[in-house]
């Protein structure tokens, strides 16, 4: 491994896990403190119920987003199924973004969706291989060894 | 049609900016908890911090009397660029550690739907996050504006004896 691996390994750790964290505490909050359904009730239901969405979508959306934070926000943390996860989370932030600005101005996004997308994309438009400080790498790097020489 | 990379100079100042930038960041942050709270005040804060619950409260007041000359040095390394890149894996752990201790603190005090605010995840955690990032990607031996840069040009380039 060069010291450039290194460097880079170190910089998918650091836009990784801050953005795990901010996935992880926001889901951890949303579901353990707020509850789902509170959830999707004052983020969604009440503030949407006058748009074309209809209102089960509202509910079930708003119910489900928290959980799939919690959960791709704690993988990406640790470096677990991270592309899946990635592909996940970017999704959340695209519904998101239209969910903001169905109601608000086109600033709205600036302060979460923006940082938020900077950090995702660092890691994905990086090699996965590259990220060596993940659990998916110490994974495929035992199923190499397990598989042994060609 | 233009070549498909910058210069060489080009490179050495993309590179020499963000750090110079990132280390008056660390090591302002440094000089000010050092000078204006006193390390010892800033360990007494931290131990009364949310960290407090998890932690010995000694221990949050060894470290966070050590944290200023940390941020100092490593901010020194960085702004002059030696050592850098150990010392940026060093921030970068830092960066991460920070961004934790924050997000718990938004469990137990949450501030918006995100529960860690955004002005300190915005504002604080990641503009640092990102220098860091930026300077780890690019490759080392652009950095030519820095100590390491010197020291790497006269080991390839030895003066000649007389």
């Amino acid at each position: 491994m060069t010291n450039a691996d290194i460097d880079r390994a170190w910089a998918i750790f650091t836009a990784r896990t801050i953005l795990g964290i901010v996935f992880l505490i926001a889901g951890a909050y949303k579901v353990f403190l707020w509850g789902p359904l509170e959830h999707a009730r004052v983020l969604f239901v009440v503030p949407y119920a006058q748009t074309f969405l209809p209102v089960w979508a509202l509910w079930a959306t708003g119910a489900v987003v928290p959980i799939i934070e919690l959960l791709t926000g704690a993988l990406v943390l640790v470096g677990l199924w991270t592309r899946p996860s990635l592909f996940v989370l970017g999704g959340i932030l695209v519904f998101v973004t239209f969910g903001h600005l169905l109601l608000q101005s086109s600033t709205s996004i600036n302060p979460f969706i923006l940082p938020r997308s900077a950090l995702l994309l660092v890691v994905v438009l990086m090699p996965h291989e590259a990220d060596r400080f993940s659990l998916d790498w110490i994974l495929s790097r035992r199923r190499s060894l397990n598989r042994g020489p060609a | 049609m233009t070549s498909g990379r910058a210069s060489t100079a080009e490179r050495a100042w993309a590179i020499a900016i963000p750090r110079t930038i990132l280390g008056f960041v660390y090591l302002f942050a440094g000089i000010h908890k050092i000078v204006d709270v006193g390390p010892i005040a800033y360990g007494h804060a931290m131990a009364m911090s949310d960290g407090a619950r998890f932690l010995p409260a000694s221990l949050l007041t060894a470290v966070g009397a050590g944290v200023p000359f940390l941020e100092l040095a490593l901010g020194l390394l960085v702004l002059v660029g030696l050592w850098t890149r150990p010392a940026l894996r060093v921030l970068a752990a830092l960066v991460v550690l920070i961004a934790a201790g924050y997000g718990i603190s938004g469990l137990l005090h949450p501030m918006g739907p995100t529960a860690m605010g955004s002005a300190v995840v915005n504002t604080f955690i990641l503009p640092r996050a990102a220098l860091i990032i930026v300077i780890l990607l690019l490759p080392a031996e652009d950095d030519r504006l820095s100590i390491d840069g010197l020291l790497a040009s006269l080991h390839s380039h030895p003066p000649r004896r007389s």
